[in-house]
């Protein structure tokens, strides 16, 4: 078993845990640090599958940006959501079999299906290069959009939570 | 066993379901959020699966840029709507925002 099999299990096993830990915890301040495992798991997972630039950016944005929104959210409305208690959850057995059927049903579309793994794997080695080249030829319009779209965005979230009452 | 493409993809349909889960039984619209950025950051597993595994496209990976893009525009703005909700009616129970229900 080479080092690169050991890293992938090690860091599927951190994603995973982290993301059920983040789903079945019934404390939502905790369910916010266990996806910071999950995200940090899934940075590694694209570390270790050559993209560099993703996993860099997987940590800038969703540790940094995300994650630090989500923890500014429950502190702000943290009263009750901390006291909902035992009626945190709804209908888990129900949910937990409805996600263990969509997993099978993954899994069988995956394995079922032939013809996923076309072309050979790719090339260890730098990825910011070409990712910047794409965004500036093939996609600048999208890139320009994304933009456009982050800024408004930022404008209506700013808009929705204005004080009505001043 | 060298690790290949199907492994990526079944971690991925694994933490899409997990966050299926977390949609369907949370009542904390936080806890909702959570989990729908659980379902993109497997979708974003596949789509570097794909560009290592397809022949070493960078074209997958800039696809996996603009969904992080706006799954960051989502989170903010969700979280203004859940503010707003907290607000109005001090608490976040998705079960109780039913002032559109007829």
């Amino acid at each position: 078993m080479g080092a690169q099999t050991l890293l992938f299990w090690l860091f599927a096993a951190m994603t995973i845990s982290g993301g059920l830990m983040a789903v079945l915890l019934p404390s939502i301040q905790q369910a916010v640090f266990s996806l910071l495992m999950s995200f940090v798991g899934v940075a590694a997972i694209y570390a270790l599958a050559g993209a560099d630039f993703l996993a860099i950016t997987q940590i800038v944005v969703y540790v940094g940006g995300i994650l630090v929104l989500l923890s500014f959210g429950i502190l702000l409305t943290g009263r009750t959501a901390m006291s909902l208690g035992p009626q945190e959850m709804r209908n888990r057995p129900l949910g937990v079999a409805f996600g263990i059927l969509i997993f099978g049903g993954l899994l069988w579309a995956i394995t079922h299906s032939s013809g996923w793994a076309v072309g050979g794997e790719g090339q260890d080695g730098g990825t910011t290069a070409a990712i910047g080249r794409l965004l500036l030829t093939r996609y600048l319009v999208a890139f320009e959009f994304a933009a456009i779209m982050l800024l408004t965005a930022l404008v209506g979230a700013a808009y929705l939570v204005r004080r009505t009452d001043a | 066993m060298t690790i290949g493409l199907y492994h990526f993809l079944g971690l991925a349909a694994a933490l899409f379901a997990i966050g299926i889960v977390g949609v369907v039984t949370r009542r904390n619209a936080i806890g909702i959020l959570i989990g729908v950025e659980l379902m993109l950051n497997a979708c974003n597993i596949n789509l570097v699966a794909f560009s290592r595994f397809g022949g070493g496209g960078m074209d997958a990976q800039v696809f996996a840029i603009f969904v992080i893009v706006l799954a960051a525009a989502e989170a903010a703005v969700a979280l203004a709507i859940i503010l707003q909700l907290f607000d109005k009616r001090s608490d976040v129970d998705v079960d109780h925002a039913r002032a559109l229900r007829g």
